[in-house]
């Protein structure tokens, strides 16, 4: 399900046609079809296990799909050489190993190497470069600290300066929110939409989603359930199905966008695991949760 | 033994500041160590002595005002000592260079050269190569004392032990690598795996050539496998010093690759870097360094794995290729000095004291930091 959207060619930075990749005999992927303007950002969200983080590898290139194709800017990414990719498309992942003993400015200069050749010396303009880098995210002062020892948030936002450096045309982000608090959510949110590129990233909260990401794609079992904008995807009734919990999506009094309060009160019985009686708790529950709901906003009347 | 192309990657004026004298530094000691550790040994030679020593054959002149030196001193440092301290140097840069490219591809601060097979393949071709002669020309013509007696056999031996070292070293690496495949979320752990038990093989193949050999093969087989730089001359000096340059070179080539590397095999993918190939690539080169070395130098431990961590706890966060170099040159060349002079009367395996010297300050060190 989509909403009828129309792209000219020009305008489209990443279009996805028919992806499927199974794994061990098991489907992860199945035809999933997207496209994301240039300047967008796209969210994609999911439960657990929907296939967010294969899909993005897909994209790219770290697992090679089955069937389908993946185009950037108009052109089949499989045609691109590994460096010539890594020029288009930056990824920010949370794969950072142990004892990595590099200085932020370090790592963020690690940006700069897919644009060298073997006998390239940093020249001072890369040194700017890593440097406004720094200064987007407002990393200057920890330039010369080891990259371990920032705060999450911070670590995060080197990362995303290592990407800047990196100058691509798109960025790709598995979960960059991730294990922040919710201030720093929002700072990476909002620093991702300032830097002004073609940006994909998967993200947990359907409330941040909702209010930074231009498009949605929610995936469920290696299937696109929707895509199209945070109104039309973030629905009660699809966030009960794929998520199987219920919900009211209201207007955020601030964006407009769907917020997204959630019920609580629910049993964990012995057919958890069976996927039709799941389905049929949901809607159960939903229909309890709206109940609940109005009796909430009627004690809240009584209050005023 | 090169320049370096100074910075690695970009940092801050401040720390820039330390380390722009570190290299230029380090060549300098490296040059001062040539000339001071020419004048310890077993002969009392001084070190004006070498330093006339030098300047007589260099520019044919001397200074101080010194009398000539003895022609036997001027044979004792030019045709002994200098290639021995050459072979020293060049050893110790060799393996703490291969040490710290390993360490950081594979991402596994224990991986040392010799963890991959390297060194008991080498002990195997070597103890092949002299259980065979000695067998043949019924006397040990591999111990260092041996240097009378001079024939076809013995020069035949003398060359069969590099080449037979050198093609064991191959064969398990070539194993390790056939092994590891290019499957990149396997790759380290095949790597690491098949090493151990490919040397494992080896030590077994080893213990029972040994077990059947005369005990005078079993001591030169010892004798060689704690490591010594006593056989070191100017003709065998040539072969170790362009294969540890060359690849040494090669790899400062890859230096932002193997730097990204340390980001992680999926970071590095989406920098463009083939991840699989680079480190089979690496893995080939640090062998062919080990290689080489353990031929001519027997096995030297705990260089490889001490260096590179050192050097990095005294430079976090580089990947200072030079820096490593360099200073694992200049520790094996004061090792072989301690070596040389530790006993009166005989030298010690340089093995043995790398070991112990190097696993006590490396606890040191380590207690030290935190």
């Amino acid at each position: 399900m989509s909403e009828n959207r129309k792209f000219t060619d020009k305008s489209c930075a990443l279009e996805v046609n028919d992806l499927s990749w199974h794994a061990d005999d098991r489907a992860i992927l199945s035809d999933i079809s997207f496209s994301l303007a240039q300047g967008e950002m796209l969210g994609i969200i999911g439960p657990n296990g929907a296939g967010k983080s294969s899909l993005l590898r897909c994209l790219y290139r770290y697992i090679k799909p089955d069937y389908g194709t993946v185009s950037l800017f108009g052109q089949n990414t499989s045609h691109f050489s590994a460096k010539e990719f890594a020029r288009q498309v930056a990824v920010v992942l949370q794969d950072t190993p142990h004892h990595f003993e590099l200085t932020t400015e370090q790592l963020v200069a690690i940006g700069l190497t897919p644009h060298k050749g073997p006998f390239d010396l940093t020249t001072s303009s890369d040194r700017r470069l890593v440097a406004d880098a720094l200064e987007k995210v407002g990393l200057t002062h920890k330039a010369g600290q080891v990259y371990e020892h920032l705060s999450g948030g911070e670590k995060q936002r080197a990362l995303i300066a290592r990407a800047i450096v990196q100058q691509p045309k798109l960025l790709i982000l598995d979960e960059p929110t991730n294990h922040l608090d919710i201030r720093y959510q929002i700072q990476i949110m909002e620093l991702l939409r300032e830097i002004g590129i073609s940006v994909i990233t998967s993200i947990h909260d359907l409330n941040l989603a909702s209010a930074m990401c231009d498009q949605l794609l929610l995936l469920d079992d290696g299937h696109s359930v929707a895509h199209g904008t945070p109104k039309f995807v973030l629905t009660e009734t699809r966030i009960s199905e794929v998520f199987g919990v219920c919900c009211t999506a209201q207007p955020h009094p601030q964006h407009g966008n769907p917020q997204i309060s959630y019920f609580y009160g629910y049993s964990y019985g012995a057919s958890a695991h069976d996927k039709r009686a799941n389905d049929e708790s949901a809607h159960g529950l939903k229909a309890f949760g709206e109940s609940s709901w109005s009796s909430m906003k009627r004690h809240k009347h009584d209050e005023d | 033994m090169k320049t370096s192309p100074n910075k690695s990657g970009t940092s801050g004026g401040r720390i820039d500041i330390g380390h722009k004298w570190v290299v230029p530094g380090l060549s300098l000691l490296s040059l001062v160590t040539l000339l001071a550790a020419a004048s310890f040994g077993a002969a009392n030679i001084s070190f004006y002595d070498v330093i006339n020593v030098v300047l007589h054959n260099t520019f044919d002149m001397a200074i101080f005002g010194m009398t000539e030196v003895s022609g036997i001193a001027e044979r004792i440092v030019m045709e002994l000592r200098f290639p021995r301290i050459l072979l020293a140097f060049i050893a110790g840069a060799g393996l703490s260079v291969a040490g710290s490219v390993l360490q950081t591809v594979t991402r596994n601060p224990l991986a040392d050269p010799y963890l991959f097979g390297i060194s008991s393949g080498a002990s195997f071709g070597a103890v092949m190569v002299i259980t065979l002669f000695t067998g043949s020309s019924g006397g040990s013509g591999l111990s260092i004392d041996s240097s009378g007696g001079s024939g076809l056999f013995e020069l035949l031996s003398w060359i069969s032990l590099p080449l037979g070292a050198f093609l064991g070293a191959g064969v398990s690496v070539l194993m390790v690598l056939s092994l590891c495949g290019r499957n990149m979320s396997s790759q380290i752990e095949r790597m690491l795996l098949s090493g151990v038990a490919i040397s494992f093989m080896f030590g077994a193949l080893t213990s029972l050539l040994l077990y059947f050999s005369s005990p005078q093969a079993a001591a030169s087989v010892l004798f060689w496998s704690l490591g010594s730089f006593a056989k070191a001359s100017w003709e065998g000096l040539l072969f170790p010093a362009v294969v540890v340059c060359v690849a040494t070179g090669i790899i400062l080539l890859f230096k932002r690759q193997i730097m990204a590397m340390r980001a992680g095999d999926e970071t590095a993918h989406t920098l463009g870097i083939n991840v699989s190939r680079l480190r089979l690539q690496m893995l080939l080169l640090c062998s062919l360094i080990t290689a080489i070395l353990v031929a001519n130098c027997g096995g030297i431990g705990f260089v490889g794995l001490m260096i590179p961590h050192t050097v990095r706890m005294l430079f976090p966060g580089r990947f200072p290729l030079i820096t490593t170099a360099l200073v694992g040159g200049l520790f094996m060349v004061w090792i072989d000095v301690l070596a040389r002079t530790l006993l009166s009367s005989q030298e010690l395996p340089v093995g043995i004291i790398t070991a112990v010297i190097g696993s006590i300050f490396f606890l040191f060190i380590l207690g030290s930091r935190r």
